[in-house]
């Protein structure tokens, strides 16, 4: 039953509907009566009859909403997971390097697809990460403002100015043609499909797309393409090749491993691979609920990729997400590591069974952190064009690892595992999921002599704003302070309206534009960890500015921002009088425990 | 059940501030206005939201962070429906530091400017007490001259460059240090420059004021000791290191250091032989068994002095004086002519010749003086012409005649003239005469003079002195009136008359007649004829074959050969300055034996030390006995006793 | 680096500049008078570094170094700085009133530094080991929740069960108990005493409850020994904050009266030209 409560457009009706099916997009999918034959199941089954009594909907009659039928996947999939959008001439709709997890399907109009290297940074309502100078830096020390979050209110936008404004709710270009005739693009029109990889692979943006006129955009998000996939072979081989074309073979050139294969050679490669998402795309909403739980429940929670004990028959590719890997020890399992993008797994035993014609199976599992993009290449295409190419150096690396070796004598009387505090410490990281992190604070609370020295800093660096809370889940003395962790997978990026949370490209901070943010606390919300806090803003008097219209507080969205604009970096870790505080790469692990054990 | 105080979830836990100075007073209620306190820390809420109008209803605005719409919502007229008490704000704990902070500074600043210019401000700043020597010292002005001015006044005293000298100022009024006291060691620059040329390099401080304060330290309470000075001090200047004595002490060659002896006295010669009998191998009874019987420490245990010659000396030399010959004083010369072809009374058979003690008392008269103008050699009578010699024959009765009418006081008149003395009416020297002797000397002179016996010899050899010479005022006839019998005193020596001389025999030690005349004769006389008698006079109480040669055994100083000075104490008594070097022979030799005294002065027997008188320099000398540096180190270690420089030196030196 | 690695490193470092000035002050001679002049100016200047720590606190934007470099420096510069102030004290007590206050000020300061490092090094680690990690400024307010909660469950007791007893025994017994902290200096020492005998009396009054009561109870008891634990922090937290009252204050005051006895020195000294 159809409800109100998992719907994405509240707007969204019959009429809608009906209009919706029109579009050329559903028009093959409609026409291909036959059922798909990857899936046996009903429910993947498109009923033209259903379709056909929603097409025959008369609108005329306003007094009764007329009933959708249920349990039909397309209209589902339409009433739950798409809207319709409009933007006007100049609007942007994606941004270069912005996340956002849903697809667009041209309805009518025309837009604008900006190749690389695209519009500058000021055009995009990027904030500029150009340092302080030392003057403005003293002045700040001594000049900062009283009241908490005060924000000016009659607009020192340094980021809105003649070229990018906000309207409703919208970044807006405000020269759109001028700056289309200045940059090379290409127009996309009605009928066309775009940002769909971004959504499905979770990466970021590759182009900026602008509305070159007024334009009516089908906006179907990642879980309707999830589904739409499922239900139209079609549509999923269109998207798979589209993915192969373009994403899959620029990442697979990307991995050192294969760097020295020739291109026809990686071609080939993508043909064979096959890409596999686990897990949860939405691991955020579930992760609060999971943490109540114990780490056994939680590992059982966790999609398995590969068991222990599998047939060694593929190399996995982890392309976005975490992963964990594991093995059993007694009732539990005991974590060797976890695996982010560009990390390879299973290619140890794969080696060992080459070299020395064995038939060694899987020795550690592998599970999805939250959720994985996989991509499995089978292994014959590894021996036959990659293991015999390498190094012997390599090989012997290879059969070297740990994996192998703890392995041999897993059966045998070993010594008690498990009780490795390193060992301990990657289960809390990997629990928690604070492995996404790039710069997560650390705090020893051993040391941490509790001054708050380190919220000060930081709030002199924000105009008199803390921007962390110095509190946070505990592992044995080290507490995970809610502060912006700059995530690897950043999940509160999606869905931002105005683009006002943005990734900088070089060292991958994330911060947020506070004078295009327009306070829907979409990041807040999706945050998993919390670290992102909507505040009021305040006029000189400290009072709460208000919308003249609406008369709601003016809210913004605050968050650690790695001192970006600062001369020194991270403020917080400078001030720690005690070494007590430490911004940590999680995927840095051999740092991060050296620091630990201090 | 496990409580969780504190919730992570970003709608739970806004951001903390500590940097904020004021905290709701509410705070601990759990509750927080939305405007919070300002930035005097006054709480400024009436209402906890301000309702809008929408659509003829009123809303309430409150916003989400705050708890979000309230369910009552606004009241009919748009008020709030939630009055808030005001609260009293209370500082953070960052605040309250700041603010401690800030009033322990008021608190210090002013406390110190009201001492600073108070009257109790002397006990308050004083860094001690001074020592019970300067107990009486009861106002620090009495030193601090700036002290009792304002607190300005110290600032700008701290700022000058005459600080350190400033201090040490008022330290003169009581005690005298001359002229020079805040230079080293007291001594003018020159004096400096002078002692410098002759040691090791100092460094340099010549030119910059010492003042008594870098080595004297007050304040630091009644027990304590302002002459007890760190020899650091002395190491400063004089570019010392640790261990001074054994390393950087100059040697201490060249005994007795700076000079000869005064008195001539071979050490050497008289322990290996003179002590000693003929054989050589048995002490005289007259001779000292050890060091220390002639030499005993003096009163400041100082030196180590020599007795009088009585003690010491006389034991085997008095056989000079009582052995001694008489030399001529007076003598009646040889004339050229006869007496009776001068037409002249002269005694007969007159064969001697002027002594020179005559021709300095003839040396004023013109009539002398012309008669031997042309003469070389102004003794010999015998190629002058009759004329002169009849002058040389009045100007001998003249002295005769004046002396026995005037008495011995025409003795000193014509001594004082040839001397380039004046006398006043008062009979004072004048002190602007060009007067090289003592008058002491020369009222000795009349002293010693025998009145009687140059009676008799003028009655013997000038029996009729009154035809020739008229009595002049004044006259007094000493020898005829009795008045010859006055006393010579005992320190003179025998006189004796013969036919035709009046001659002296010193008998004893110190005989005052010949030791003024020696002195008398020291110094350089204008007038020629004077200062030729002087010389011979000198020379002829000097030479071995003199009837007492005390400068036998007191040495003759003289820097040009016309100037002389005989030493005749072995010490001046009177100090002109304080000596750099003290030495306490006491505390080393006590309750030792007699030999203690060559373990330091170790015998020299191989030096000329006679020779070195003959130069008449005494910086020129040699000595009987050397000190090694060596003697004093091997004690006078760091390690073992006091090293101060102090212990052995003086720094004040100035008179 | 370990801390081991880093405290033997900069221990090493003191005792080389130990020896660096003491043959510096060799060397130089010690001359009249003057070495007490010149470990003076030692002194100063390593109180105005020992200050600058203070500032370099305030100046967190600029690139100069992390404070924990600076701290560690401060560190080892204070004790270095004790040493020379026993040299420039030529290892006495001074005798005048002045001078008598300035090196009491100097003495608590550099004491008050040396308690305060040991408190940093001593304190964190009870922290961490005893109850949930809360911020101070916020303790008043988890005090409240606490309280209300009790109150709550009370009232709810009382309702549900038709007897006062509970609620009575919190009236008397621990009204006062759930209203602030209590007892820092019990806390100070880490003792448990306190604990131990409202575990006693409520044993002893849990006899009279019946099971429905008892759930009531042994809820309350929870919500005491998290106020206990609460109470330990509020405490130890407590002493992390102020003794920095007594050291900073103190700072200011010395530098102020080490101004003026300066200007004194100067003023009223002896010594070479």
């Amino acid at each position: 039953m159809i409800t109100k409560d998992n719907y994405w457009d509240p707007q969204m009706n019959a009429e809608l509907v009906q209009h919706i099916l029109l579009f050329e997009l559903f028009n093959n999918m409609i026409k291909d009566e036959l059922p798909d034959y990857s899936s046996s199941a009903d429910m993947f089954k498109i009923n033209s009859d259903d379709i056909e009594s929603v097409l025959a909907f008369d609108l005329s009659d306003k007094l009764e909403e007329p009933r959708l039928p249920d349990n039909n996947p397309l209209i589902d999939i339409i009433y739950k997971h798409t809207r319709l959008v409009k933007y006007k001439k100049g609007d942007i709709i994606i941004r270069d390097g912005d996340y956002g997890n849903s697809a667009f399907f041209i309805a009518s109009g025309k837009v604008g697809v900006i190749f690389p290297p695209g519009l500058q940074e000021k055009q995009l309502g990027h904030v500029s990460d150009q340092k302080m100078s030392l003057l403005k830096t003293l002045k700040k020390l001594w000049c900062n403002p009283f009241y908490p979050e005060q924000r000016s209110q009659t607009g020192n936008n340094q980021t809105l100015n003649s070229t990018v404004s906000i309207k409703e709710g919208r970044l807006h270009l405000n020269n759109v043609k001028d700056i289309l005739d200045k940059n090379e693009y290409t127009e996309l029109g009605s009928g066309d499909i775009f940002g769909e990889i971004g959504a499905l692979g979770r990466t970021p943006r590759t182009s900026t797309v602008v509305a070159n006129i007024y334009c009516e955009l089908l906006e179907i998000r990642w879980q309707g393409l999830r589904d739409l996939r499922q239900l139209s072979q079609e549509f999923r081989k269109s998207i798979d090749s589209l993915y192969r074309e373009n994403s899959l073979i620029a990442h697979l050139y990307s991995l050192p491993l294969l760097s020295s294969l020739s291109k026809s050679a990686i071609q080939l490669i993508a043909q064979d691979t096959l890409f596999k998402t686990y897990g949860s795309f939405e691991w955020q909403t579930d992760y609060k609920t999971n943490l109540e739980n114990d780490s056994l429940s939680l590992l059982k929670s966790e999609t398995l990729i590969v068991a222990e004990g599998d047939c060694s028959d593929s190399v996995y590719l982890v392309r976005s997400g975490f992963t964990r890997v594991s093995y059993k020890y007694n009732n539990g399992f005991q974590v060797v590591q976890y695996l982010g993008q560009g990390d390879v797994f299973g290619l140890e035993t794969i080696v060992y069974n080459w070299k020395n014609k064995a038939n060694l199976p899987m020795q550690t599992s592998l599970h999805a952190l939250g959720y994985a993009d996989v991509l499995q290449v089978p292994k014959y295409i590894f021996e036959r064009m990659v293991l015999p190419n390498m190094k012997v150096d390599e090989i012997n690396e290879y059969l070297a690892s740990d994996v192998l070796q703890q392995f041999s004598k897993h059966a045998d009387d070993s010594p008690v595992k498990g009780l490795n505090l390193n060992d301990a410490v990657l289960d809390f990281m990997s629990d928690y999921r604070f492995i996404n992190g790039s710069s997560t604070m650390l705090i020893d609370t051993d040391r941490c002599t509790r001054c708050d020295d380190c919220v000060t800093a930081c709030a002199v660096g924000h105009n008199n704003n803390p921007r962390f809370n110095r509190h946070g889940y505990r592992y044995d003395h080290f507490m995970v302070a809610n502060a912006c962790m700059h995530c690897n997978d950043p999940v509160c990026m999606i869905g931002c309206p105005t683009g006002a949370i943005q990734r900088k490209p070089y060292e991958g901070q994330i911060v947020i534009n506070d004078d295009i943010c327009i306070g829907c606390s979409t990041c807040a919300n999706a945050c998993p960890y919390e670290n992102i806090r909507m505040v009021d803003a305040r006029d000189s008097d400290g009072l709460i500015i208000r919308d003249k219209e609406t008369q709601k507080p003016v809210l913004k969205a605050t968050k650690c921002n790695l001192c970006i604009d600062q001369l020194g970096g991270p403020a917080c870790e400078r001030a720690c009088p005690h070494d007590a505080l430490k911004r940590v790469d999680i995927q840095d692990f051999p740092e991060m425990i050296n620091w630990m054990n201090r | 059940m496990k409580i969780q105080l504190q919730k992570f979830f970003h709608k739970n836990s806004s951001y903390a501030r500590p940097n904020q100075p004021w905290v709701c007073g509410k705070h601990a209620q759990g509750y927080n206005c939305e405007a919070g306190p300002d930035m005097q820390g006054c709480c400024r809420t009436e209402y906890e939201c301000k309702p809008y109008k929408e659509n003829n209803s009123w809303i309430c605005s409150r916003s989400n962070n705050y708890g979000g719409s309230c369910d009552e919502g606004p009241m009919p007229n748009g008020e709030c429906c939630n009055k808030i008490t005001q609260c009293q704000p209370t500082r953070s704990i960052r605040q309250k530091r700041s603010l401690v902070v800030k009033w322990s500074v008021f608190a210090i600043f002013a406390m110190m400017m009201l001492l600073l210019n108070s009257h109790t401000k002397a006990t308050f700043f004083s860094p001690g007490d001074l020592s019970f020597k300067h107990g009486k010292i009861d106002q620090c002005s009495t030193c601090h001259e700036v002290f009792d001015k304002s607190f300005f006044n110290w600032v700008k005293q701290a700022l000058s460059g005459e600080n350190t000298i400033d201090n040490s100022k008022k330290c003169l009024d009581c005690h005298k240090f001359g002229e020079n006291a805040h230079q080293p060691h007291g001594l003018a620059r020159d004096d400096l420059q002078q002692l410098k040329k002759n040691k090791k390099e100092t460094n340099n401080r010549e030119d910059k004021q010492l003042a008594c304060l870098s080595c004297h330290l007050e304040h630091h309470g009644a027990d304590s000791d302002l002459t007890d000075v760190a020899k650091q001090n002395c190491a400063y200047c004089h570019r010392l290191d640790q261990s001074v004595i054994n390393a950087q002490h100059p040697e201490f060659n060249h005994y007795p250091y700076k000079r000869n002896t005064r008195i001539i006295f071979d050490h050497t010669t008289h322990a290996k032989k003179y002590y000693y009998n003929k054989a050589g191998d048995q002490l005289l009874d007259t001779a000292p068994e050890s060091c220390q019987s002639c030499h005993q420490s003096d009163s400041r245990a100082n030196k180590m002095m020599q007795h009088a010659y009585a003690k010491d000396c006389k034991a085997c030399h008095k056989d000079i004086f009582e052995e001694s010959e008489s030399f001529i004083v007076f003598e009646i010369p040889e004339l050229a002519f006869d007496a009776t072809e001068l037409n002249v009374q002269w005694p007969e058979g007159a064969s001697g010749t002027l002594t020179h003690f005559m021709i300095m008392l003839l040396a004023t008269d013109s009539l002398f003086v012309e008669a031997v103008a042309d003469l070389d050699d102004y003794f010999d009578l015998s190629e002058l012409d009759k004329q002169k010699t009849k002058k040389i024959v009045k100007s001998i009765k003249k002295l005769f005649f004046e002396i026995d009418q005037q008495g011995p006081i025409v003795f000193k008149q014509r001594l004082v003239s040839a001397f380039n003395c004046q006398l006043n009416e008062q009979g004072q020297f004048d002190s602007d005469s060009l007067c090289t002797v003592k008058k002491a000397e020369l009222d000795l002179m009349v002293k010693l003079f025998p009145l009687k016996l140059f009676c008799e010899a003028k009655q013997r050899w000038f029996p009729s002195l009154s035809r020739t010479f008229v009595n002049t005022q004044n006259s007094n006839n000493f020898c005829a009136d009795n008045r010859h019998n006055h006393k010579i005193p005992t320190e003179a020596g025998e006189w004796v008359l013969e036919e035709l001389s009046i001659e002296y025999r010193p008998d004893k030690h110190k005989d005052a007649f010949i030791k003024s005349w020696l002195d008398l004769t020291s110094q350089q006389l204008d007038q020629i004829l004077p200062e030729k008698a002087r010389l011979e006079i000198f020379k002829e109480l000097n030479s071995e074959d003199a009837s007492v040669q005390c400068t036998k055994c007191h040495s003759v100083e003289s820097t040009d050969g016309k100037n002389f000075r005989v030493n005749w104490p072995p010490k001046l008594n009177k100090i002109a300055k304080k000596q750099f070097i003290k030495f306490n022979h006491n505390a080393h030799i006590k309750y030792q034996d007699e030999k203690v005294c060559l373990d330091c002065h170790l015998e020299n027997l191989n030096t000329a030390y006679l020779d070195s008188y003959e130069d008449l320099d005494p910086l020129t000398f040699e000595s009987n006995f050397t000190t090694e540096r060596n003697n004093c180190s091997s004690c006078h270690q760091q390690s073992m006793t006091k090293e101060q420089c102090q212990l052995c030196h003086n720094y004040h030196v100035s008179p | 680096m370990t801390f081991n690695s880093r405290r033997l490193k900069n221990s090493l470092v003191l005792f080389v500049v130990c020896l660096l000035l003491n043959s510096l002050a060799n060397y130089y001679g010690t001359p009249l008078y003057q070495i007490q002049i010149v470990s003076g100016w030692v002194l100063m200047i390593l109180i105005l570094l020992l200050f600058f720590y203070s500032l370099r606190k305030k100046l967190t934007l600029l690139p100069i170094g992390k404070t924990s470099s600076w701290l560690q420096f401060h560190s080892y510069a204070g004790f270095l700085s004790v040493l020379v102030f026993f040299q420039h004290l030529t290892y006495r007590l001074p005798n005048g009133f002045f001078e008598i206050i300035l090196a009491s000020f100097f003495m608590v300061t550099a004491l008050s530094g040396i308690v305060g490092m040991i408190f940093s090094r001593v304190i964190p680690r009870h922290l961490t080991r005893r109850g949930e990690e809360v911020i101070y400024e916020r303790i008043p307010l988890f005090t409240y929740e606490i309280r209300k909660q009790a109150q709550d469950l009370i009232i709810e007791c009382t309702l549900k069960t038709n007897s006062t007893a509970l609620a009575d025994y919190y009236q008397n017994y621990l009204a006062d108990y759930f209203y602030k902290p209590k007892r820092p200096l019990f806390h100070f020492y880490g003792s448990m005493g306190a604990l131990y005998v409202m575990q006693t009396r409520h044993n002893n009054f849990c006899r009279y409850l019946n099971e429905q009561e008892s759930v009531y109870a042994q809820q309350l008891f929870e919500l005491i020994r998290k106020k206990y634990d609460l109470d330990f922090h509020y405490a130890l937290q407590g002493v992390l904050k102020t003794w920095l009252f007594i050291h900073v204050p103190l700072t200011y005051a010395l530098i102020l009266a080490m101004t003026v006895h300066l200007m004194l020195v100067y003023a009223f000294l002896g010594g070479l030209q």
